[in-house]
């Protein structure tokens, strides 16, 4: 996921695919071998060449979580398997939200315009997800010059959001093969303090839940866009959420097997050796699983780790309906009041 | 509360504001002929500049902040009291520093993330009572990458290639991070340290018991904020209300780096947890700023983390 | 001072992990801001200057990926702060200033946008204790000839140019009016929108004019100009609001910071 500094060469490095069990235990950095670890060394210097680097993480740190991880404790007192307390906020606009995770904050602006669609799907809308990272969420990410997180994440919301179909594109058609919505989600990371992919996906999902298109009337050539005040605008037609619950596989437990972290803080990040996101939607249908090497973990582990993420994902689709409701029931009230004053006005 | 707040608290200066009360400073009166005292020049702090393009108003501060002047000690300082969160190299401030590589002359070190590495020179690094220098490949120290070391900030000068870092005594020099260390070694170290910066912070003699008894416990390095790192070092003034209501909780010790880093030992690592986690959202709460300088909000967070 | 509908909504420091931050919404155009301030900090070894810091300044779009727009927005930020920041205090060494629009009326719009993310740079560059020579402020002025009756402006917002030598009726009778930190919609009604920077001592830091297109209501002909002595007056009140109103904002906003 992040650069590896060199010291630690028993962490692994997220793109890297070829692990075997036996060479992600090797701890000596300069053994010369035949394995494929002396080529991955080679571009991590290439890479901590070109791009900030990450802070270095002590070895009391490390010999601590690591020690502690033993012991099922975490330094921030979670449980193994607990997630941070999710805070959900939106703005003034429909489809805009503001996810926090602990120290990890990210936002999530949906927006719609009217386009022509391609040539060959011509009833469908499209659906871009934007996820540019910048340095106001860690000086080691540069503008312009994509980390590995950056492909990851935008892979992993793209196979869990747009290719699980979560959003039906036909209904954004407004006359085929002529004129169709085009819809734009745009993630703002302002901190990271790990775990970015669970909140980006947790913050696309509830912008497009709470997102609202105008209403359009079409009479021959001619769309009208009725603005919000005048007709009351619709929601998008999801047709389920896929959220996405990422497993970080570090340290061993008393048995000596690997502990697997949800919602990993971006040291516990920094000291995996592997992970692995699982897209569940609340029925518990797997939207996606991807494991990109690291550490091998056994199949039943990954039977285990579906399981629990089906059993998160509970969780945080209430959670999200119920800040989406609080925030409906928030606007209306705001309504209510508009109503009554212009009422009282006019009586007057 | 407003009110009493401006009276208690001097007024916020900005950047380039005019600083009257200094003027007086500025030029001293001639030697003082029946007490023979030399005129006292005045040493600006941290946050005062001096602008030559403006020669009305010569001193200036830079940052925001308070005057902070001392006219009763021997030479007159002025600086400008800010929290700022970054932390800024000052010479002979205790640091604790990560072991980023070794070269042939010097062990390179990070001071606080994302900024340019420090220095520690091997002859500045002191290995034991004779004064001994670790500049012999023979008696320097074979320190892991990552080790935590305790040290002093020697030179500093912005026009220098690095922060220059020394271990001027057994004082300091490498904190134990391993857990096979033998305990006596240790718990000797530490208390040799509690002499320069460390804190040993207990209720009572069950602290020290229980910390000598520790077996496999390792100690834990918190990263925190500049405003939070002042409040620990101030442990009888500022860090008091927040260090007594934890050590009633968890005895432990600490050493704080000025870096914002601090060294953290406990009996078991579960109150290490309970210890870092009370700094931690302290800290987080920016607790520091408020009105009771977090006395309230840090009983509320002992409370929550360590039980009634 | 704090309930004037001309007051900003400022939040220092919302981001736990930046050297300083701030967040800032404009009280009439709902324009919501937020800058990270990271300094001093290891520099590119491309972009190191021998004798002055680095400065960086990042505009990101609310909604797309940067372009021309933000460019210009960064560009005009960055000449300005070249002139606040003491860079001689931190040689070879990188201070990186991250504007996110978080919230717009019109996020094209280059004049709604830019007073606040000026004003928001400049406290996050005061929370996180960049050395700065001085500080500044930017006020956004709309000018508009015969207003409509329907023009909704908050109380204070609004002021005239008061032509020198002539008493006090005429001024109230002449059918310019300059409103303070205007909307989109006023901005849409406007025949020229200026963004005027000064710093607490009144020098000028950046002037951003504009002639608006749509004019007032059609009746002002498209590329007809401003009047200079006008405009001087508009400076000068630009001026005495940032000088006095800015500089007091910017008191306020730190008052309650602890400093030990």
């Amino acid at each position: 996921m992040r650069l590896k500094p060199l010291p630690h060469p028993s962490t692994n490095h997220h793109r890297h695919h070829h692990r075997t069990p036996s060479s992600s235990r090797i701890t000596n950095p300069s053994r010369p071998s035949p394995n494929p670890r002396s080529r991955e060394t080679v571009q991590l210097v290439h890479y901590s060449a070109t791009m900030p680097k990450e802070p270095e993480i002590s070895l009391a740190e490390k010999t601590f979580v690591l020690e502690a991880l033993k012991q099922n404790l975490r330094v921030d007192g979670r449980g193994i398997h607990s997630f941070r307390e999710i805070e959900l906020s939106f703005g003034d606009d429909y489809g805009f939200v503001d996810v926090r995770l602990g120290k990890t904050r990210v936002l999530a602006r949906i927006s719609a315009e009217i386009v022509k669609p391609r040539s060959d799907r011509p009833f469908e809308g499209t659906f871009t997800i934007s996820t540019e990272m910048g340095p106001m969420a860690s000086p080691s990410f540069e503008v312009g010059r994509p980390t590995d997180l950056d492909h990851t994440l935008s892979r992993l919301l793209e196979k869990s959001i747009r290719r699980s179909t979560a959003l039906d594109l036909e209904s954004l058609c407004i006359v085929t093969g002529q004129r169709v919505w085009s819809l734009r989600a745009d993630l703002h990371f302002l901190s990271h303090d790990g775990n970015l992919i669970d909140t980006a996906c947790i913050a696309t999902i509830t912008a497009l839940a709470h997102f609202r298109l105008p209403v359009i009337t079409v009479s021959g050539e001619d769309i009208t866009i009725h603005p919000v005040t005048e007709r009351v605008p619709v929601p998008l037609s999801l047709l389920h959420w896929p959220i996405c619950v990422t497993f970080s596989f570090l340290g061993e437990d008393e048995d000596g097997e690997v502990v697997c972290v949800l919602d990993a803080t971006a040291q516990e990040e920094a000291l995996r050796e592997g992970d692995m996101t699982v897209t569940v939607n609340k029925n518990g249908e797997v939207c996606q699983i991807s494991k990109s090497g690291g550490v091998a973990v056994e199949a039943e582990t990954l039977m285990k780790c579906a399981r629990m993420a089906a059993e998160k994902v509970k969780g945080i689709d209430k959670l999200i309906a119920t800040a989406l409701r609080d925030d409906e029931v928030a606007r209306n009230k705001g309504n209510l009041d508009w109503l009554k004053e212009g009422k009282s006005e006019n009586e007057r | 509360m407003a009110t009493t707040m401006s009276l208690d608290s001097p007024e916020i200066v900005l950047p380039g504001d005019y600083l009257p009360q200094l003027s007086p400073l500025l030029n001293p009166p001639q030697t003082d002929p029946e007490t023979n005292t030399k005129p006292r020049s005045l040493r600006l702090g941290p946050g005062l500049t001096l602008s030559p393009s403006t020669p009305s108003t010569p001193i200036l501060p830079y940052r925001y902040g308070t005057l902070n002047l001392l006219t009763h000690i021997k030479r007159p300082t002025a600086s400008i009291l800010s929290t700022p969160r970054h932390y800024h190299p000052s010479t002979n401030d205790p640091v604790l520093v990560t072991l980023l590589r070794t070269t042939a002359e010097q062990f390179i070190v990070q001071l606080t993330p994302y900024t340019p590495p420090a220095i520690i020179p091997f002859e500045n690094y002191i290995i034991n009572n004779a004064g001994t220098t670790a500049s012999a490949r023979k008696s320097r120290p074979n320190l892991p990458i990552g080790a935590t070391i305790y040290a002093r900030v020697s030179v500093v000068h912005k026009h220098l290639e690095a922060v220059e870092l020394s271990v001027p005594d057994l004082n300091y020099g490498e904190v134990i991070s391993q857990k096979n260390t033998s305990t006596t070694p240790s718990n000797q170290k530490n208390s040799n340290k509690k002499e320069s910066q460390s804190t040993s912070v207990s209720s009572g003699t069950t602290g020290a018991a229980s910390l000598a008894n520790r077996a496999e416990v390792t100690p834990y390095i918190l990263s925190i904020s500049q405003p939070m790192t002042k409040l620990l070092s101030a442990e009888e003034t500022l860090g008091k209300p927040l260090l007594s209501a934890v050590a009633a909780k968890v005895p432990f010790e600490m050493i704080v780096g000025r870096n914002g880093r601090v060294w953290i030992d406990a009996a078991t690592q579960k109150e290490v947890i309970k210890v870092v986690r009370c700094f931690k959202e302290f800290d987080e709460a920016e607790a520091w700023n408020d009105e009771d300088g977090g006395l309230v909000k840090g009983r509320e967070i002992v409370g929550k983390v360590c039980g009634k | 001072m704090t309930s004037s509908p001309l007051v900003p909504e400022i939040s220092l420091n919302p981001l736990p992990q930046s050297d300083g931050s701030c967040q800032y919404t404009c009280p009439t155009s709902r324009t919501t801001i937020l800058t990270s301030v990271n300094g001093p900090l290891e520099v590119r070894p491309k972009d190191e200057l021998p004798n002055h810091a680095t400065i960086e300044v990042i505009v990101k779009p609310g909604i797309g990926v940067a372009g021309v727009r933000e460019t210009r927005l960064s560009s005009l930020i960055h000449s300005t702060l070249k002139s606040l920041i003491l860079t001689n205090h931190h040689p070879r060494t990188l201070i990186q200033v991250v504007a996110q629009i978080v919230q717009a009326e019109d996020h094209t719009s280059l004049p709604l946008l830019l007073t606040p993310l000026l004003n928001c740079t400049i406290l996050s560059l005061l929370i996180a204790g960049i050395p700065m020579r001085t500080v500044g402020w930017s006020v956004h002025l709309a000018v508009l000839q015969h207003p409509p009756k329907t023009v909704k402006t908050a109380e204070g917002q609004v002021f005239r140019l008061g032509r020198g030598g002539e008493d006090e009726m005429e001024t109230e009778e002449s059918e310019q009016i300059v409103v303070r930190n205007p909307n989109g919609e006023i901005l849409g009604q406007a025949e020229s929108s200026h963004t005027v920077t000064f710093s607490k001592e009144g020098e000028v830091l950046l002037i951003e004019s504009m002639e608006c297109s749509q004019g007032s209501g059609g009746q002002s002909a498209d590329g007809q100009g401003w009047d200079i002595s006008d405009f001087l007056r508009l400076a000068e009140e630009g001026k005495r609001i940032c000088c006095e109103e800015g500089v007091e904002i910017i008191r306020e906003a730190l008052a309650d910071r602890k400093v030990f």
